[in-house]
């Protein structure tokens, strides 16, 4: 008669093994995602647009006899004074186109300003802004100084009026197709702004000394 | 017996978050633009128009040419006595004498000589034309005289009488044939004299003693 023993092992081991590879797989790690929104940033005058002291006049001839009365061409202003950014002397403005009688020596418009003591262009800071951003900067309509009785001053201010103050396009002129008003490392950035003041078409007569005031908006935006 | 063991692989996948801000900021600023509109300037009267003192001999005991008749003289047969505006103390007056008429005895005798006006600009526009108005004639009388008695004299001032101080056409008459501009220098300053022309009243029996006084209008503009 003969006797068989077999062994039984390996099973064992094999099912420890197993255990240990899903419990590695299965840990989970929480991980926080965190994100400011800075959309905010200062936009702050340093100094409003001053055009200075002026000498201005502007009167509408009398009708010769031909029949006819000068008048300003539509869109037509009087006679001016433009400041310019960087540029210590306003520049002269001519009046603009008019129709006039048809001989010569006919009626027609005397207008004249001329700068007694230079203005100077506004300026205004933007702060707080995220650094190297190009920011656009939208200038106002067309807007009158008053001295609280008389209109006499139209005022225009073009995205070519405006010079850049400080960051990578320091002294550069505003590019209103391609905004280039680019703020600094600090997200800090100014700009000076000029425009072009010149009499209003209606005005015939004495224009009274004294001074004429008038509120313009600018924003600023990206 | 064999047992497969399957490996199970979980991948906590991390989800990337993207946030796109898309929001824009926009800051606006009111600022006040101004112009000082100072069309005014200042005129002042330094010194008075003076005749000094003079003696006037008048007479009606004229046949002058014409045939006018005794006791009657045309005005232009008068003596006159010219203040020049040459001379601020007065070093280049003259008397005229009376047109030569038959039995003439009217003359004027300078006693203590007279003085032109002065008048001085300020706070003008620089370098620019300013234009003088002559007065219309002026006459002088004493209250204290009766009217009736035609005691009076004419004064006729035109702008060859005037002489400009200061400025680039210092010295230069306001009129005649040499004629300048009134011109003012850097700080928007000038000046001039003014002369001028006294005759007696022809239809005055005689001129009597007395302290004569009047005024005049002279007016500066741009």
């Amino acid at each position: 008669m003969i006797n068989f023993k077999t062994k039984k092992i390996a099973l064992a081991t094999t099912l420890a093994l197993s255990s240990s590879i899903v419990a590695a797989q299965s840990s989970t790690e929480s991980t926080d995602i965190t994100l400011e929104v800075l959309n905010g940033f200062a936009l702050a005058e340093v100094s409003a647009l001053n055009f200075g002291t002026v000498r201005a006049t502007q009167t509408f001839d009398v009708d010769s006899g031909n029949g006819d009365a000068p008048a300003f061409n539509g869109g037509e202003k009087g006679a001016g004074l433009q400041i310019v950014p960087n540029v210590a002397t306003p520049v002269s403005v001519a009046e603009g186109a008019h129709s006039v009688g048809g001989g010569a020596g006919d009626a027609e418009i005397n207008s004249d300003m001329s700068s007694l003591v230079a203005g100077a262009p506004g300026e205004y800071s933007i702060s707080g802004a995220a650094p190297g951003v190009a920011m656009t900067i939208t200038p106002p309509a067309e807007f009158s100084l008053t001295d609280g009785t008389t209109a006499a001053f139209d005022v225009n201010i073009a995205a070519t009026d405006i010079v850049i103050s400080g960051g990578p396009n320091d002294g550069v002129t505003y590019d209103n197709a391609a905004p280039n008003a680019i703020t600094d490392g600090t997200g800090t950035v100014n700009f000076l702004v000029g425009g072009t003041i010149t009499i209003d078409e209606a005005i015939n007569g004495p224009i009274a000394d004294g001074t004429y005031t008038g509120d313009y908006v600018i924003t600023v935006s990206y | 017996m064999f047992k497969r063991n399957k490996i199970y692989t979980v991948v906590a996948a991390s989800a990337l978050i993207t946030f796109s801000a898309m929001s824009t900021a926009q800051e606006t600023e009111t600022s006040t633009a101004t112009v000082t509109v100072a069309n005014s300037f200042n005129l002042v009267e330094d010194a008075a128009l003076s005749f000094g003192q003079l003696a006037v001999f008048q007479s009606l005991d004229v046949d002058g040419p014409g045939g006018n008749a005794a006791g009657v003289r045309a005005a232009n047969q008068q003596p006159t006595y010219v203040v020049a505006s040459s001379d601020p103390a007065g070093g280049d007056n003259a008397p005229t004498a009376a047109v030569d008429v038959a039995n003439t005895v009217s003359r004027i005798v300078e006693i203590t000589p007279g003085t032109p006006a002065a008048y001085s600009i300020t706070a003008a526009t620089q370098f620019t034309n300013l234009t003088v108005t002559p007065p219309n004639q002026a006459t002088i009388a004493d209250p204290t005289i009766d009217g009736a008695l035609n005691s009076t004299f004419t004064v006729d001032i035109t702008l060859a009488d005037m002489t400009i101080v200061g400025g680039p056409n210092d010295g230069s008459s306001l009129g005649g044939g040499s004629a300048q501009p009134l011109r003012t220098d850097s700080n928007g300053a000038v000046g001039f004299r003014v002369g001028a022309t006294l005759t007696p009243n022809e239809t005055a029996a005689a001129i009597l003693d007395g302290n004569y006084v009047g005024s005049f209008d002279i007016t500066v503009s741009y």
